[in-house]
């Protein structure tokens, strides 16, 4: 069961391709592209947050609560969660947000600075 | 009022403009007043702003006689009291943050419609051409945004979904502390800064709402971009402290519920 366990890492590593991928549309990749960046800093911070004890089970409130946790915890931190939060909200549900390249690519690096952080979380 | 609020602001400051150079210690005087006289005006008796019509003409008669041959001079000055009059008015009678008001040159209009509507309460006034420009001032101001220029590299703009929290004193205030700390941080580099302070709304959970502090500064390279976020989220966060600390029991925990809800976000 373990072996077959899908490693958060790879969404990012799929990401950083997919960027760079110019057989694909600009708009659209760069959009799969800032998801799949949250996605990665979100599950690995939720493992984290749960290796100091909080609590993350409600389905419906979690990304709140990651949200709220992080920035209670390091706040600068939190504020760039929060951001790629956001520009995850806009590439999934606004369409009429201009997202291309260059916000894919910062996506990643945030996810990135993001992920380097989180064992410093005490 | 101003006065004395003034020289206690400046006084708060000393220590923080002894490291300035002057060209910038008169600009942090300047926006401290900025801060100040919308709080004046908006503790200025009704009276005093709501003028009369036959009085305003007659007192307008005389100095038109006096004033002779400079008569085109000094018809700029009377159109100038009635534009300050009307603004006055208009400050009076919208419960918003009265920063919003266009007071002087300082304050730009944006064209962006706003997203929310302010709850107007009308003032009642003897005058009626006062009224009627008060109401056409009302109208662009709610239908648009306002853009805050604060000198030559920095933008603050009060997103009008924040519109209706802007009735509550202590939201004032804390949109107050994070502008004071974006001017700060913006003062210390010469990057354009453009801050957008608005609410954002989830799409999945309808009643959880965060103010955000969203900043724009084009041509930095990322890694600059992400100290300076982290700079902005932590003196923002510090500011709010500091206020916290002087705040009453009620106002504290009403406080703190909007810095838990509070992010700075970046857009590279």
């Amino acid at each position: 069961m373990s072996s077959s366990r899908y490693k958060a890492d790879l969404f990012l590593e799929f990401a950083e391709k997919l960027i760079l991928d110019g057989r694909y549309e600009e708009k659209s990749r760069s959009r799969v592209v800032v998801g799949r960046a949250y996605y990665t800093a979100f599950l690995k911070a939720k493992k984290r947050l749960g290796e100091l004890g909080y609590q993350l089970n409600s389905t419906l409130t979690i990304h709140k609560q990651v949200i709220e946790a992080l920035t209670k915890l390091k706040p600068d931190l939190g504020d760039k969660f929060s951001g790629l939060f956001d520009k995850r909200v806009d590439a999934d549900y606004h369409m009429d947000i201009d997202i291309r390249k260059d916000t894919g690519k910062s996506s990643i690096k945030t996810a990135q600075i993001i992920i380097s952080e989180l064992p410093k979380l005490k | 009022m101003l006065n004395n609020e003034l020289k206690k602001a400046i006084r708060e400051l000393a220590d923080d403009l002894s490291f300035l150079p002057e060209e910038k210690i008169s600009e942090v005087i300047t926006y401290v007043i900025e801060d100040l006289l919308p709080l004046a005006i908006l503790a200025m008796k009704d009276d005093s702003v709501t003028i009369d019509s036959s009085r305003l003409k007659a007192v307008e008669f005389q100095e038109r006689r006096r004033w002779g041959k400079d008569m085109r001079e000094f018809e700029e000055k009377i159109y100038e009291r009635r534009e300050i009059l009307k603004h006055l008015q208009a400050a009076k009678s919208m419960s918003i943050d009265p920063k919003e008001i266009d007071l002087g040159s300082q304050v730009m209009i944006m064209p962006q419609r706003a997203l929310t509507n302010i709850p107007i309460t009308k003032q009642s006034s003897t005058n009626s051409e006062l009224e009627h420009l008060s109401e056409e001032s009302l109208s662009s101001l709610v239908d648009f945004g306002m853009r805050h220029s604060r000198g030559g590299n920095l933008h603050f703009t009060i997103d009008h979904s924040l519109n209706d929290r802007m009735k509550d004193a202590i939201f004032v205030k804390f949109c107050s502390t994070i502008e004071k700390s974006s001017r700060r941080i913006a003062m210390a580099h010469k990057n354009q800064f453009n801050f957008i302070l608005k609410e954002r709304k989830d799409v999945e959970l309808p009643d959880w709402n965060r103010t955000v502090l969203f900043v724009q500064f084009p041509k930095v390279k990322f890694e600059d971009g992400n100290i300076l976020w982290s700079i902005l989220s932590n003196e923002t966060r510090n500011d709010m402290k500091n206020v916290i600390k002087i705040l009453g029991t009620e106002d504290l925990s009403h406080f703190t519920d909007y810095v838990e809800k509070f992010n700075v976000e970046m857009d590279f």
